[in-house]
Formats: structure tokens, C-alpha cells, sequence
């Protein structure tokens, strides 16, 4: 499959009269978008708000963040079985609006969302404080179940994402990327001699609040399957989680996965990068089992020579994340793990809460229970009523002269475990 | 099959207390990882994973566990332990001790929370155990 990334790039947001893209500028009239949030009666009221680098601004509590995308030729739309039909994506050529972000906020429930900081030391953290954020504010109706409020505010985040993506359609990109696979057979014949690379992911499929869709589908209701690496690209992996902040995956990191980035430039080169496996994390054990079994099967299958494998979560995916390793090695395919750690505030307990000896490759997002002081910052978008509550936090959070200390699992994609974060012991 | 469900989560207990064997910890989430771990040295096995939840298990009080007892050996001897089950509950307990115990929470909104996400967790457990 060929998919080519048309990249536009967007050196500002501004609210205007007309909502357009034009010299690199997103304008924005939050009128247009609110009647595409508010179409969903579970949603009372939205505003919309702009957070730029460098600005004293604090988003929080954030749910997902979304890059806006549009499909312009090829089979299919974005984020299928959600706003497009379940077309197969990932050919043909997509345009996206690079150096921005949807960014959406709001009270799912009480403890589960992230903080992006767009100043000072907890910028450093998360890559989003690089973007510049259309922040979209969702209140609920009354009464409204978290489970209803989270699938209302995931879609809303879909739709107002897929209208901005649309306001770029007939711009010619600043720069173009090819990301192309081969076939199995085409693949052997043309790289004879390189090493043949997977990609394992790992989707977080706990259960309500800590669910990934794929093609619209729950992903804990998949058996483990083979995908282009180009589809997800195209929003065929969505997030609809509401798991901790610092290792969760966004949709803008399914869309952006660094894995998949990494692999296709080495891609004909030093590696034949095969294929996406993707696979979950379900807390019923026997799932585990029969999910990882397959996933092995297919690394054997697909004669594999070695796989690259991300997780996201901590725990219960950790678990996962050894049995897919220990298998995998089993069937002789070479297996390097990206994680994160929760090696406690000293960093010297057990970082993972499984282990084997086959896990002898790996690479770490970081340990998540650091902690860091974020200062008091001028504006909060969002609220800062559940700082206190968000995981990483404590009753201590909110100090007294409005500074935060909390461990760096409650800034978003701080430890991310597909590699996106910017932490690093260089 | 037949388990029961080990939680100190009330309002699992009460989804679950008419159709499912529910056994009710009064008591805190280290209390029902460590009645669980009792019950796996005696040849119980765990059907859903202890660190279930990217609630991290010093942040969330309550725990929910579905449990197969174990069938008993005819010879009268003791049923052989689990060893993945000895493994997993084993590491829960230290995964959950490594962690600083933050001050109890008692904000109602924030417990019910809480719940509804054990709960909802619980039931995708349940859902495959019952299929």
C-alpha cells in the first residue's frame, strides 16, 4: 500500500469571522463547530479556546488530542467506522495539518486526565506544549453516565477534528511524504537480504474508559490481526481511554506513532518493515493467552526476523507486554519492548509488574513516578477542580502558593510508550 | 464455570449479589489482593489480572476479582497451587506496596468514581468469564 502525507504547515490559530486555512494560518469561527459538538444532546455546552507555545497557559484535565486530517484521493475517509465509511484506508494521499492539535478537555471522570503545561518545566515534558492547541471544553448533560460522557466527548472530538481537516482540502501541502509496503512476496524479492521487521502494538481494551477502536470496532473483541502500517495513519486506530495521562496513547500518537515513523525510513534500506500486528490488553486472563498466542503465530507466519513492541498502560499490560515477548522469542523472532516505568519517586523498585529473562531489549519512556514541581501558570484551560485527583496527584498537589507537585504520569505522553515523549538520558 | 467474585467494591456487590457468587471484602484493596493471594496458595486460580486498570493501585480503593476454586483432589489431598496465578498475585501485592499509600479518600463524588470504573472494569472480566 502507498499512502502519501501531504503536510501543511500551520504557524497559527486565530478566531475569526470565517473558519479557513490560509498562509498557514487556521482561523477559526467557534460557531461553525459548536453545532457539530453539540448535535450529540449528551453534550450540554462547549467553548472553544487557543493555547500556544510559550503562552502561561495550563490545559487540563485533557481527554485526547487529535491532529486534523483529510482524505483528498484514495479508497475511504478519516477515523473510519466513526466519521467515514469502514473503507479500507491508509492509500492514496491525506493532508494534515502539522504544528497543531485538537486538544479535548473536560471532567470524564475524577482522576484520569492529563495536564498539558504550554510554558516552563512541565513543557518539557509534553510534546503538546510544541503544537499549538484548539482546546474544545465539553460539559455534560446532567446525569450523564462517564461511560456515555467519554463516548460523547471521543466522537464530538472526531467530528470537530474531521471539519478542520476538511478547511485544508484543496491546499497544496508545503511537503510531501510516501510511506509505501510491499506484498509478502514482492517484499522477499525485492529486499532479499534485509532483515524482515514488524511492528507489535499493544492497544490498551481493558474495559469501559480504557478502550482503543479500531475501525470503529472495540479492539478487545479483536483476535489479533495484520494491518498496514499506513492505515492508522488515516485514523483507523482511535483512542477511548481515559487511562493515565503520561502513558496513554492519543489519537494524535496513533495518527503520529514514532514506531511506524522510525521503521519506514529505514524501510529499503537497512530493514523490510512488514507489517502493523495489532493485538490487546484485556484483563480476562485467558484473552491474554489466546491473544498472544496469536500474535506469536503471526510473527512466525509472516517469518519475521524481529519486531519492534509498544505497550500502553501499566500493570495489567505488563503482562501482556511478557507474554507477547516470551512467545515471540520463542518462535525465534528477535523482540525489542518500548515501555515506561513506574520504578517509584526513588526510581529504584521493580519498573515493570512482570518480567522474564526473554525481555533483554528494552527501551524506556521513562520512570513515571518522578516528581516535579509545575508552577502557578496564568490562565487554565479547563479546570483545575480535579488536579488534585488525576493519577500521579495527591492531596498535596495544590500547594498553597498555586504551584503543583505531582509525579510526571499526570502530564500528557510524558512516559509515552510508543516512544513519542521527549524524555531522554542523552 | 464457576468463581466467585472477590471485591470490596459495594457497587459491585450489588450488581452482581443475584446472579453471581459474590464474596464481599470488608476492607481495603490490599485486603482483597491478600485474601486472594490466601486463596491461590490453596489451589484457587485467578481468572481476571490483579493490576487490572491503569488506575494505579494506590490511587483506586477498590479491587475486583473473579476466582475459580478449585476443584477438590478426590484422594483428600490439598489441590496443587496455580503457579501463573501464584505469579501474578504475587507481583500485585508487591506492586501495590512499592507505592506510596496516599492519605485515604473520602470525597463521595470521587469514590463513586472510583466504582464505576471497578465495576465497568469488572464487567468486561465478567462478560468473558460468562461466555
Amino acid at each position: 500500500m502507498r499512502l502519501e502525507i501531504g503536510k501543511i504547515n500551520i504557524t497559527d490559530i486565530r478566531f475569526a469571522e470565517e473558519s479557513k486555512v490560509e498562509g498557514g494560518v487556521l482561523y477559526v469561527n467557534a460557531e461553525d463547530f459548536k453545532p457539530v459538538v453539540l448535535e450529540d444532546e449528551k453534550i450540554k455546552d462547549v467553548y472553544f479556546d487557543i493555547a500556544k507555545p510559550g503562552e502561561s497557559v495550563r490545559i487540563t484535565p485533557v481527554k485526547d488530542v487529535i491532529e486534523p486530517r483529510v482524505k483528498v484521493e484514495g479508497k475511504g475517509g478519516v477515523f473510519p467506522g466513526w466519521i467515514s465509511k469502514v473503507d479500507t484506508v491508509g492509500s492514496g494521499k491525506t493532508l494534515a495539518l502539522k504544528g497543531m492539535a485538537l486538544v479535548t478537555a473536560g471532567k470524564i471522570v475524577g482522576f484520569q486526565e492529563g495536564v498539558i503545561d504550554m510554558t516552563g518545566p512541565g513543557a518539557d515534558y509534553t510534546p503538546f506544549s510544541k503544537t499549538l492547541n484548539l482546546v474544545m471544553v465539553c460539559e455534560p448533560v446532567e446525569g450523564l453516565k462517564q461511560h456515555d460522557y467519554e463516548a460523547a466527548v471521543r466522537k464530538a472530538g472526531f467530528r470537530v477534528a474531521a471539519k478542520i481537516g476538511e478547511l485544508a482540502r484543496g491546499i497544496e501541502p508545503d511537503e510531501t511524504c510516501v510511506y509505501e509496503t510491499c506484498g509478502i512476496k514482492e517484499g522477499i524479492e525485492k529486499y532479499p537480504d534485509l532483515p524482515r521487521v514488524g511492528y507489535v502494538s499493544m492497544l490498551q481494551t481493558q474495559g469501559l474508559l480504557h478502550d482503543t477502536y479500531v475501525y470503529g470496532v472495540d479492539a478487545k473483541q479483536i483476535i489479533p490481526t495484520i494491518m498496514s502500517p499506513t492505515e492508522a495513519m488515516d485514523g483507523a486506530i482511535v483512542s477511548g481511554n481515559c487511562v493515565s495521562a503520561c502513558d496513554k496513547n492519543p489519537t494524535y500518537i496513533h495518527q503520529n506513532n514514532p514506531v511506524i515513523e522510525d521503521l519506514f525510513a529505514q524501510h529499503g534500506k537497512t530493514i523490510n518493515f512488514v507489517c502493523q500486528i495489532i493485538t490487546n490488553e484485556n484483563v480476562y486472563l485467558a484473552d491474554k493467552e489466546r491473544s498472544s498466542n496469536m500474535t506469536a503465530k503471526l510473527c512466525r507466519m509472516l517469518d519475521l526476523d524481529g519486531i519492534i513492541l509498544t505497550q500502553e498502560g501499566f500493570g495489567n499490560p505488563d503482562t501482556d507486554l511478557i507474554m507477547n515477548c516470551k512467545k515471540i522469542e520463542a518462535e525465534g523472532v528477535k523482540t525489542v519492548i518500548v515501555t515506561d516505568e513506574y520504578a517509584g519517586r526513588d526510581g529504584k523498585s521493580q519498573s515493570l509488574a512482570d518480567a522474564d529473562v526473554a525481555a533483554d531489549a528494552v527501551v524506556t519512556g521513562g520512570n513515571a513516578n518522578e516528581v516535579i514541581i509545575l508552577p502557578k501558570l496564568d490562565k487554565v484551560i479547563g479546570t483545575l477542580d480535579y488536579i488534585n485527583k488525576i493519577a500521579g496527584a495527591s492531596d498535596k498537589t495544590l500547594r498553597e502558593d498555586g504551584t503543583l507537585e505531582v509525579e510526571i504520569q499526570v502530564i500528557t505522553a510524558a512516559t509515552n510508550e510508543m516512544g513519542f515523549g521527549t524524555l531522554s538520558a542523552r | 464455570m464457576k468463581y466467585i467474585i472477590l471485591t470490596n467494591n459495594p457497587l459491585a456487590e450489588d450488581e452482581f449479589k443475584e446472579t453471581h457468587d459474590v464474596e464481599f471484602v470488608d476492607g481495603k484493596l490490599i485486603d482483597v489482593l491478600i485474601k486472594a493471594r490466601d486463596m491461590v496458595n490453596c489451589g484457587a486460580v485467578l481468572l481476571n489480572h490483579p493490576l487490572y486498570g491503569s488506575v494505579k493501585p494506590n490511587e483506586t480503593p477498590y479491587r475486583s476479582l473473579l476466582i475459580k476454586c478449585p476443584a477438590e483432589p478426590a484422594d483428600g489431598s490439598f489441590p496443587a497451587a496455580d503457579p501463573e496465578s501464584v505469579r501474578l498475585i504475587g507481583n500485585a501485592v508487591n506492586a501495590f506496596r512499592k507505592f506510596i499509600v496516599k492519605k485515604e479518600i473520602t470525597n463521595p463524588s470521587l469514590l463513586e468514581d472510583f466504582q464505576v470504573v471497578d465495576l465497568s472494569l469488572l464487567k468486561s472480566a465478567v462478560a468473558a468469564a460468562d461466555r
